[in-house]
Parts: C-alpha cells; sequence; structure tokens
C-alpha cells in the first residue's frame, strides 16, 4: 500500500474523532519551521460541514480492543493498515508547508499493548519536533492504560493530549467497550492534570504573528505550560447507551471543575454496524448532540451549572429549544431584566444576548441611553430577547407572557433561523 | 464639495486625512485609479509624503490609541466604496471623541465602521487558512489569492514567521500585488507589467502527487452519515474554491 492508500483509510478510520482544534496554544517556538496561532486556524471544511485543521489520523487502524461502536474493533473485517514513523512525519511537513494544516492530531487503533502503540505515537511527535523542527500543533491521542511516562512524555512534545473517556458511564464501558474502564481513564486525566500545574509558569501572553492585527483572535492567556500547553480535552459518544443529557452535562461540569479540561466533544453515535449491544438509529442523533453542546457552551462561557439546566424531572434537553431559552421560560420570576442596569452576569442569562453583545451593552451604556435600536445595532437578538427585557422602563411585549405561548413562540423563531444544523462546529476551535 | 485624490496607499490616506480637516466644507476622498470623471470639480491630487503621514497617525495615535489605527487600517484594505467616506468621518469624529470611540456601539457611524473591520478581519481569518502553497521548480513557494479586500500584506507577515526557511510569493492576482518574502523577511511588490512569463511559470507548476494525496485526505475525513454540503459552503464560502486544491462538492 502506497502513502496515499493508507492516507486514505487511516484518515476514514480516524473520522469519528471529534476535535480538529488547533486553538489554545502558546508554545515557546524553537528553531524551525512552523508556529501556532491561539485562535487556531480552519484549513478547509469537509463535506459534512466540519472544519479540517489538522492532520487526522490514526497511527495504525488494527486494534486487539473489540469496542461494539468502533469501525476499528477487532471484530471488524475492514482492510488494516499502519504508517511508519518517518512516513508520517514527512506526510505531515509536506501538508503543513503547503499550509494545509496546522498539525497532527494522532491518534491510534492498539497493538500489541498500549505501551507498545503508545510509544509509536510517542516517538513520531518526537521526530517531529526534533528531526524535522517542526513547530506546528500537535494533539496526540493517550492510549488508554498506558504507563504514566508515556503520557507525560507525549505532553511535553505535544500542544494538547486527550484521553477519550467514549461512553458516559461504567455500565456502558463494561457492555460496549469491555477493555476500558472509568478509573483507567479518570486516572490518565488526573496525572495530565497535576502534570500541567507541575509545570506551569506565569509567563506573558505570547502574541500574535508579527504585525498582523489579529487582537480579536483568542484571549491572551496568563500562564503557559510547558507540558501539554493547549491543555487536555476528551470526547463521548451520545447516543450509544442509555444515559440522559442529565447525567452527560453531570459528568461534563464535573471533568471542567476536577480536571480542568479544555473541551468535552460530544459525537453523535453514527451506527456503522448492527450489533445487538447497540441501539437502532435511522440517523446520528445530531439534533441532540447540537443540544449538548450549546449547554457545554453555557457551561464554559454563560457561567450556568449543570444542576441549573436539568435536573430529575427535566433529564434531557429540550430538542425544540435551546437550553437558555428553555431556561429562561422556566424562570420568567427573573425576568424581565432591565438593560440599562442589569449586570453583566444578568445579561448573560437573556435568550438573544450573547457575550459580545452583553460586552457591548455594559460599554456602550457608559457613553449613552440606549433603546432598541441601538441594541439592535450591537448584535441584540431582539426577536428573542423582546420577551426577557426592558429597556428605560419601556418594553415590547405585554408583561407576563405566558410559559407555553413563549415557548412556542421562540421554537417557531428558532425553527425559522436555525436551518445549518451543527452549527456550534463553528466554534469547534475555541479554547 | 472638494474631491480629494491619493495614490492608494494607506501612507497616502492618512495625508489626504490630513488636508480634509483642514478644509471646512464637504469633502469627497478617492484613489487615483477610481477618480470620477466629472469635469469642473475641484480637485485636489494629494502626494504621499511620509512626514505628513507620520504626523497624521501620531496625531491618531495620540488621540485614540494604536487600536483604533489597526481600524484604520483594517476598514481602509476593505472592498466597500462607502470605505473612505466613513472613515473621513470617523477620523473627524475620533479626534473630537478621543480613546473608547470603538466602543461606542450606539452610534451608527461607529457600528458601520465596526461592522466593516470585523468583515476584513473575518476574511483575514479566512484566507489565513484557504492559502494554498505549491513549490514551483524555481523554489519558490507560490500561491494564488483572491481576496475580496487588500488583504495580502496583513496575511504575509504570519506566513513569514512561519516558515522561516521558505521563500515566498502571495500573489493577489486580482490587484496584480503579492507579498514577497525570502528568510522571514519581505514586503509588498508590484506584479502589474511582469506577471505574464513569471505568473505563466508559477501558476503552471504543479505538484499532482501531493495534491493528489491531499484530496484524498479530504474526501476521507468527511463523515458520510453527516453530509452537508451548505455548511461546507457557508463556511468556505465558494469564492475562494478555485484558489484551494481540494475539491469541495457543494
Amino acid at each position: 500500500m502506497d502513502t496515499l492508500q493508507k492516507l486514505a483509510l487511516l484518515a476514514a478510520s480516524a473520522r469519528y474523532d471529534v476535535s480538529c482544534a488547533s486553538s489554545g496554544s502558546s508554545r515557546a517556538v524553537g528553531t524551525g519551521y512552523g508556529s501556532t496561532v491561539p485562535a487556531g486556524i480552519c484549513h478547509s471544511f469537509a463535506a459534512d460541514g466540519r472544519c479540517i485543521s489538522l492532520l487526522k489520523v490514526l497511527f495504525t487502524n488494527a486494534c486487539i480492543n473489540d469496542c461494539a461502536y468502533c469501525v476499528n474493533r477487532r471484530s471488524s473485517s475492514a482492510p488494516r493498515t499502519s504508517f511508519e514513523v518517518e512516513e508520517l512525519v514527512a506526510l505531515t511537513e509536506s501538508f503543513y508547508r503547503r499550509n494545509y494544516i496546522e498539525g497532527l492530531f494522532l491518534s491510534s487503533g492498539v497493538i500489541k499493548s498500549a505501551d507498545y502503540t503508545m510509544e509509536l505515537l510517542v516517538r513520531t511527535a518526537r521526530t517531529l519536533r526534533r528531526e524535522a523542527g517542526f513547530n506546528g500543533y500537535i494533539h496526540v491521542k493517550i492510549i488508554p492504560g498506558c504507563s504514566p511516562e508515556l503520557a507525560r512524555m507525549a505532553g511535553f512534545w505535544a500542544d494538547r493530549v486527550s484521553v477519550n473517556i467514549e461512553l458516559p458511564s461504567d455500565q456502558s464501558l463494561r457492555l460496549l467497550a469491555p477493555e476500558k474502564t472509568g478509573r483507567q481513564i479518570l486516572h490518565s486525566m488526573g496525572a495530565i492534570r497535576s502534570d500541567i500545574d507541575e509545570n506551569t509558569d506565569s509567563l506573558p501572553a505570547r502574541r500574535g504573528p508579527a504585525g498582523l492585527p489579529l487582537s480579536c483572535t483568542g484571549r491572551p492567556s496568563l500562564t503557559t505550560s510547558r507540558f501539554a500547553p493547549a491543555g487536555q480535552s476528551t470526547q463521548l459518544i451520545v447516543g450509544a447507551s442509555p444515559e440522559n443529557d442529565r447525567h452527560i452535562l453531570g459528568l461534563s461540569q464535573n471533568l471542567y471543575d476536577t480536571y480542568r479540561l479544555r473541551r468535552v466533544y460530544y459525537s453523535a453515535f453514527v451506527p456503522v454496524r448492527q450489533d445487538e449491544r447497540l441501539p437502532v438509529l435511522s440517523s446520528p442523533p445530531v439534533r441532540r448532540e447540537h443540544r449538548l453542546y450549546q449547554a457545554d457552551w453555557l457551561l464554559r462561557f454563560y457561567r450556568f451549572r449543570a444542576e441549573e439546566l436539568l435536573d430529575d424531572a427535566l433529564p434531557f434537553l429540550d430538542l425544540d429549544l435551546d437550553p437558555k431559552a428553555s431556561w429562561a421560560v422556566r424562570h420568567l420570576e427573573r425576568f424581565p431584566v432591565e438593560v440599562q442596569h442589569a449586570d453583566y452576569e444578568t445579561l448573560l442569562r437573556v435568550p438573544g444576548i450573547g457575550v459580545k453583545s452583553a460586552q457591548r451593552i455594559v460599554s456602550a451604556r457608559r457613553h449613552q441611553r440606549l433603546d432598541f435600536e441601538s441594541l439592535g445595532r450591537i448584535g441584540t437578538v431582539l426577536k428573542r430577547a423582546r420577551w426577557f427585557i426592558t429597556c428605560g422602563g419601556r418594553s415590547l411585549e405585554p408583561s407576563d407572557p405566558e410559559e407555553a405561548r413563549l415557548r412556542l413562540r421562540l421554537s417557531g423563531d428558532e425553527r425559522a433561523t436555525d436551518l445549518l444544523r451543527g452549527q456550534h462546529l463553528l466554534f469547534g476551535d475555541d479554547v | 464639495m472638494t474631491e480629494l485624490l491619493y495614490d492608494g496607499s494607506f501612507d497616502g490616506f492618512l495625508c489626504a486625512a490630513w488636508r480634509y480637516l483642514s478644509i471646512p466644507g464637504p469633502v469627497r476622498m478617492s484613489e487615483l485609479s477610481e477618480q470620477a470623471t466629472e469635469l469642473f470639480r475641484p480637485a485636489f491630487s494629494i502626494p504621499t509624503d511620509p512626514e505628513t503621514a507620520r504626523r497624521m497617525q501620531d496625531r491618531f495615535v495620540a488621540a485614540a490609541g494604536v487600536e483604533e489605527l489597526k481600524t484604520l487600517l483594517l476598514v481602509h484594505a476593505a472592498s466597500d466604496p462607502r470605505r473612505l467616506t466613513l472613515l473621513m468621518d470617523y477620523v473627524r469624529e475620533t479626534l473630537r471623541a478621543g480613546t473608547g470611540i470603538g466602543d461606542r456601539m450606539g452610534s451608527p457611524l461607529v457600528v458601520a465602521v465596526q461592522k466593516m473591520r470585523a468583515h476584513v478581519l473575518w476574511e483575514i481569518g479566512k484566507l489565513l487558512g484557504f492559502v494554498r502553497l505549491r513549490r514551483s521548480a524555481t523554489g519558490v513557494w507560490y500561491a494564488p489569492i483572491s481576496p475580496e479586500a487588500n488583504v495580502v500584506g496583513f496575511l504575509g507577515p504570519h506566513f513569514a514567521e512561519r516558515f522561516p526557511d521558505q521563500d515566498l510569493l502571495l500573489h493577489d492576482v486580482p490587484r496584480g500585488i503579492a507579498f514577497w518574502c525570502t528568510r522571514g523577511a519581505g514586503g509588498i511588490v508590484d506584479l502589474q507589467g511582469v506577471p505574464t512569463r513569471l505568473h505563466a511559470l508559477l501558476s503552471t507548476d504543479r505538484e499532482p502527487l501531493v495534491e493528489s494525496t491531499w484530496r484524498a485526505y479530504f474526501d476521507a475525513i468527511a463523515i458520510p452519515e453527516r453530509r452537508n454540503p451548505r455548511l461546507q459552503e457557508k463556511l468556505m464560502p465558494r469564492r475562494y474554491w478555485k484558489d484551494l486544491i481540494e475539491r469541495p462538492q457543494g
């Protein structure tokens, strides 16, 4: 098999991994070539609308594990192949120098043992950095069960490392991925967090490329780590097992709080095969995945907690209404909010007001009194916000709207505007 | 109405702005190449003088800060024909209002300028990813681009820093200009008049093996069950496709 044929196979085997982000890194650059940009760069968009930032491949698609949901499981009859370390390094370099990619995302099926496989991934990352002089972005997947020393070495060569949690509970792992355990996965995440903490210095934020007026691209980081400077992430599959959204979001909240993950990625289960342990789905649950990303966004940027969004009485996110609007119509006692005075945190909770428009409201009202027209110019989506705000005491809608009526109006608006499902992938590259 | 003509460069714009501030009546600013053909209208050709440009820049930065100077640079690069009129008002307003003008999002002028700035930044962000370099037989890494705004000068330094060991030529084909860079340092060059031989040489030099390998990757990485060409086209507008190596399906 030549490199092109191997690439086609090993990219197709890696495509169900969600993350392609090249963001959040601020590594000191040595000699050689290549750089990272804090906000990440999308180099292309595939036919599924997902950003292509990194060369995302498996080192090999052979695997000793037999995870029910996986195209590369041991019992599958798929053709198998493997890169050579030098071959993959040369391929990465040739794509990178032509500006096709920001770097390499390297994962793998497990061959022989977790340590044997992890060693190959570490060798690839080390060869790229040391011998090829590559300073672009590298994301290395940590093979569950590999020795902590190998995981640590990966973190020193890579910008980001990740351990996939795969499924949201131990029971589901036992059933569908019998070789993996939740304890083992969380243990790896804990070790990565410690390594990041131990290797973090307070350094001035790295500037963007010289001369580029890209101040809007990415937030400056106050600290930088020599170990996995872009932090760690994980992904889990949604819809292959019975856990509800409340369980999943609670898990994500815990991962953000306890392990300081930069991102949790959600991957709608794509039924690649029939198996009695797996649900029968006509298509991947992309709408549910979309709602989870929106809720995850609320956890990370809107100061919501998972338990505010879902509880025992409401264990699944509303498919017809985005999670913020759904929360707002269930808490009408908190509205309307007066935009002339409300604090930033309160503004963030208004449907139709995003992070940017909340910031703009706070800064614009220092200079002038706001009216609905200026709110519109600032970027507030009045079609949604009108039900939840007053401006200088004025309201665009009668007070005390009923929950049911409001729900209907908001979901109707969303259906009319939300034509491009999966738009969260626009934001796939944040830090 | 007084018409001020300048050479289209940012320094030229600053010189025209310097003159504009001393004219009491209505003023229109145009690039020499865009001069309206109305006869009998007073038109002044403003020479580009680095010293005047520096004085205007210093005065502006002292009043509003460096971030606002970036706004001027970016909006000046926009392709929107209203940009010069907006910028003149913006310069006058900024000198009056001082720092923080960019935050005054209640003002229609500020909103229009910020929108234009955001659009240019958006295009720069897109092109940082969409530029496709290829190695010609001469050893030069060549990329043809066709941006809407005049952004090749903003893109160049990123590539110069990223590829310090590559000789680069980022060619804005419609404008006939290029960012040329060798060993990490470079600048804008005018390719008008030169291009036929050079361009023919560079644009026909292809790299079939690496290009077909990239296309194979591009095709294999999409999840067939999640095909969404509308989203693909929204995020990667069709006008950029002709300079790509991969073939989006649309």
